[in-house]
């Protein structure tokens, strides 16, 4: 039983940021229809920048948090301003495929500069595990679970209470229908790409130091991130979340359960099945064809 | 397609090794040549049928073990007391069912591609690559885990005059290649042509359109995924029996973006445009060696392929007819005469 | 130019739709349709905007299965089946819009649409084996004899994306004809036509008809479906609404309030 709740204690932690990377996600490919396979090059940022902040320039953990938040929020702009916005994104192949070179070349350039190894980033927090009950949970996870769990707070908060919010809901829904009502959607979409790139930044940020950076971890996370959006089923943010949780759940309990090596697998096959038996999770139910 | 200009660029590069016997030089062909043997395989899914198939190392990486595990044979444990033990084969026999075998696992994946589109058929297919990676990395028994298999055996050839040779030279290896090459262009080209090949080209094109005058679509995207994935099963088994080590790297998610760029950088959904992209992207690593590191050299790649689909986003066969076109007659719209020219290529 | 003749069944009818219902998002797209298709007739389905005809359509040739209801072709049950399938059996539409395939060769459009005539083996073509050669060329001369049936002949070389508006309609029709179809049914070939490509449209529909295809039309165009239509049926807000043959639709009053102020085309 106690090892049942461990479990789930650390599928929550691994939820929470899996939760925001797969909204991050979400809006991105939702609104835009980008197949972002750059998302995953911007959670490793993050990490990154994270490491950069702390065992380099020394700052303190949570600054450096912002600091990848916001790094996130430039890159993404960029890369949409300066690649996207010339596309017709209706090509998804070739879109996709800009995102797979913007891949290639952010993995490779961060191999350049930080070197293929590990990265191990210092975090303020004592390494003593606390214990409730028959549970433990080190002071990182927690705290990282609780800033992620307000970071979805907050992000619930902004997306139904603000203008802004409106604005990416509408799109999200009805693309013609938002610009007919005034949406800037050139505006929304820059905005879109940098909020999302930026969640996937500090997810990375928060969960590099649970385990470790490297410049190979953005192609696994991309491909949960991906994971996640079928999971939770496109359309809703809340369901990116609970696909966010889903996942971890499956991979700290097929971990834990069935086979530690094939963990980073039971994402894939997870997609593979919900895919074969229910393949509904495609966009419009019933398309007008004619 | 032209067919004298194909017999003579094929008579070229078979007298290449008359021409330039250098075997470093042959070798970096030879090892070009099953990359675009790859790419070729690719363009069928992707270029002509239209499929956004990104998982296509997996085919390359099991015909590279099935071939490999034939011959040299096996003896695993398969759980309930079961032993599956296979003796060693010949190698051309490894080979064959190395292309059967992939073949089925392409049958697999176009079943599944009928029931899940777009952008979620793309993530299943590099989900399909991962697992098929994870499972030869894990499953030690069968495939020896992440130190691979070594001392593969190499094709034979019974020579007149000779007897039974081992094709290891240099020389003999880039003509293997060159010939499987041959067959497989051969092949995609005489698909593509026939009452088969448009109907996949229909799909690509509308397919909406398409149904309605009768073309089924699960029978097609299989048929198409189960001949590209034999191909690229035979680019895995030459792969196999030609470098004679193999591990789980081949299914690198890194190898299929190799391809992409070649066919995409190329020109999908033509004839020349894999070959083109495979012997630039394939020789582009040769010349930049030494000069530069990897991480430098893919971010190169990268940056190429960003630029090319930015500004020439239909490839570099299309854009050379473009040019063309347009020496020709300056005045008119060169990418309109060129799709046109393009349009017809696939007339035999 | 020979199509598909047609042995005359006077008893049976050629389509049926039984209480066909159709809801798509909560709303009710077709109500109940129920009419029937005699062989060899040139039958007009209209009704105003969003009546629910393309849905109809959508129906019957299995693109959308209908939330109830039957679809018979040839008294027999084709609901829900695939549009391949459908179209192996004899019935073939067309579409309002990318009714081409924009990057083909008008010839290459066409020789695409007579998929279902050719019967070489995969192996037959790849080897290029004489049966495979024969049939080429016999569908290839096919292809011809209906680029002189369209009139489009001379644009057999040109990108489909690249003819006019009106070309682009009639190649679709011809890509429906390709497919050897017993009955046709094509949604609002003539919109956006001039009058005189109307006319010759016209005309077009009156040879297929004549050749013994059955014809099932949508269109606005009043003066045409007045002028052409053997039958007519009148849907509004998914429900038929009239039926009948020209004369008695024209005067129906239920008709005439369903299209009262809907800006009908008089030609």
């Amino acid at each position: 039983m106690a090892e049942i709740l461990q479990h789930v204690v650390n599928a929550m932690v691994l939820g929470s940021t899996y939760a925001l990377l797969g909204i991050g996600l979400t809006i991105i490919f939702g609104i835009m229809r980008v197949v972002n396979f750059a998302h995953g090059e911007l959670y490793t940022l993050g990490a990154y920048v994270a490491y950069g902040m702390v065992a380099l320039l020394k700052l303190d953990f949570f600054s450096s948090i912002l600091v990848a938040a916001l790094v996130g929020m430039l890159i993404g702009a960029l890369i949409e301003y300066v690649f996207l916005r010339r596309k017709d994104l209706k090509n998804i192949d070739e879109v996709m495929l800009i995102m797979i070179g913007i891949m290639i070349v952010m993995q490779n350039l961060e191999l350049m500069v930080w070197g293929g190894v590990a990265k191990i980033i210092p975090t303020p927090f004592s390494q003593d595990p606390i214990a409730v009950a028959s549970v433990s949970i080190s002071p990182t996870r927690l705290f990282v679970f609780s800033v992620a769990a307000v970071l979805l707070f907050v992000f619930y908060l902004g997306i139904e209470r603000t203008r802004f919010g409106l604005a990416i809901r509408a799109t999200f829904q009805d693309q013609d229908a938002a610009r007919i009502v005034g949406v800037n959607v050139k505006r929304i979409y820059t905005l879109t790409f940098a909020l999302g790139s930026a969640m996937a930044a500090v997810a990375g940020a928060l969960l590099a130091p649970v385990f470790v950076a490297t410049p190979l971890m953005g192609d696994l996370a991309s491909l949960k991130a991906f994971a996640i959006v079928i999971l939770g089923g496109l359309g809703s943010l809340g369901g990116a979340a609970m696909g966010g949780f889903l996942l971890a759940f499956i991979e700290e309990f097929g971990a834990g359960y069935i086979s530690s090596a094939y963990r980073d697998a039971f994402g894939f096959l997870v997609i593979i099945i919900v895919m074969l038996f229910r393949p509904q999770g495609l966009f419009a139910a019933k398309e007008r064809v004619g | 397609m032209n067919w004298k200009l194909f017999a003579i660029f094929v008579l070229v590069l078979g007298l290449l090794p008359f021409l330039w016997p250098d075997p470093y030089f042959l070798s970096v062909m030879g090892s070009a040549g099953i990359m675009i043997i790859a790419a070729i395989s690719l363009n069928l899914l992707l270029g002509y049928t239209g499929q956004l198939s990104l998982g296509h190392a997996a085919f390359f990486g099991i015909g590279a073990y099935t071939s490999a595990l034939m011959s040299l044979g096996f003896d695993v444990d398969i759980g309930f007391g079961i032993t599956w033990q296979v003796d060693a084969k010949p190698v051309w026999l490894a080979f064959a069912t190395a292309i059967v075998v992939t073949g089925f696992f392409g049958w697999l994946v176009g079943k599944l591609a009928f029931k899940v589109r777009g952008a979620y058929f793309v993530v299943i297919t590099i989900s399909f690559a991962q697992v098929m990676r994870m499972i030869s990395l894990n499953w030690t028994d069968l495939t020896e885990g992440p130190m691979g298999m070594i001392s593969i055996p190499p094709f034979s050839l019974w020579i007149p005059g000779e007897g039974l040779m081992n094709l290891t030279s240099k020389a003999a290896i880039y003509w293997l290649v060159l010939t499987v090459g041959v067959l497989a262009y051969l092949l995609i080209a005489m698909l593509v042509s026939s009452r088969q090949g448009r109907a996949m080209i229909a799909l690509r094109e509308n397919e909406t359109l398409a149904t309605s005058v009768g073309i089924p679509v699960t029978y097609f995207l299989a048929l198409a995924t189960i001949i590209s994935a034999a191909i690229a099963g035979a680019a895995g088994g030459l792969y196999a029996h030609t470098v004679r080590i193999i591990d789980p790297d081949v299914f690198l998610f890194i190898y299929t973006v190799t391809m992409v760029i070649m066919v995409v950088a190329g020109g999908k959904g033509t004839l020349g445009g894999p070959v083109i992209g495979g012997l630039i992207f394939g020789l582009m690593p040769e010349m930049l060696r030494g000069t530069v590191q990897p991480e430098v050299q893919w971010v190169i790649y990268g940056i190429t392929m960003i630029v090319i689909l930015l500004f020439l986003p239909r490839g570099l066969v299309p854009a050379f007819y473009d040019f063309i076109a347009w020496i020709r007659s300056p005045g008119a719209i060169p990418e309109r005469e060129s799709r046109r020219v393009l349009a017809t290529e696939v007339k035999s | 130019m020979t199509l598909a003749k047609q042995t005359p069944e006077t008893a049976s009818m050629v389509l049926s739709l039984e209480a066909v219902t159709m809801k798509i998002a909560g709303l009710v797209a077709l109500d109940n349709v129920t009419f029937n298709i005699p062989a060899g007739e040139i039958v007009s389905l209209i009704g105003p905007n969003g009546a629910g005809k393309t849905t109809a359509y959508n129906v019957i040739s299995g693109y959308m299965p209908p939330t109830s209801g039957k679809v018979r072709l040839f008294d027999e049950d084709i609901t829900g089946h695939a549009p391949h399938s459908i179209a192996t059996r004899g019935l073939v539409r067309s579409f309002q819009r990318t009714s081409v395939f924009d990057d083909q060769t008008v010839f290459d459009n066409l020789l695409t649409a007579y998929h279902l005539q050719g019967r070489a083996s995969l192996v037959q073509s790849l080897l290029r084996l004489p049966k495979f050669r024969a049939e080429e060329k016999q569908l290839k001369a096919r292809v011809w004899e209906m680029l002189d049936f369209l009139e489009l002949r001379h644009r057999a070389d040109e990108r489909a994306a690249s003819l006019s508006y009106g070309e682009q309609r009639i190649l679709g029709v011809g890509i429906a004809l390709a497919a050897n179809p017993k009955i046709l049914l094509l949604d609002e070939p003539a919109a956006g036509l001039n009058p005189s490509e109307t006319d010759e449209f016209k005309a077009m529909i009156r040879r297929i008809g004549d050749s013994g295809v059955t014809v099932l039309l949508v269109e606005h165009d009043m003066h045409m479906v007045m002028s052409i239509s053997d039958r007519i049926v009148v849907l509004n807000q998914g429900r038929v609404i009239a039926e009948g043959i020209p004369q008695e639709i024209q005067n129906n009053p239920a008709v005439i309030e369903a299209y009262l102020g809907s800006g009908v085309k008089r030609a």
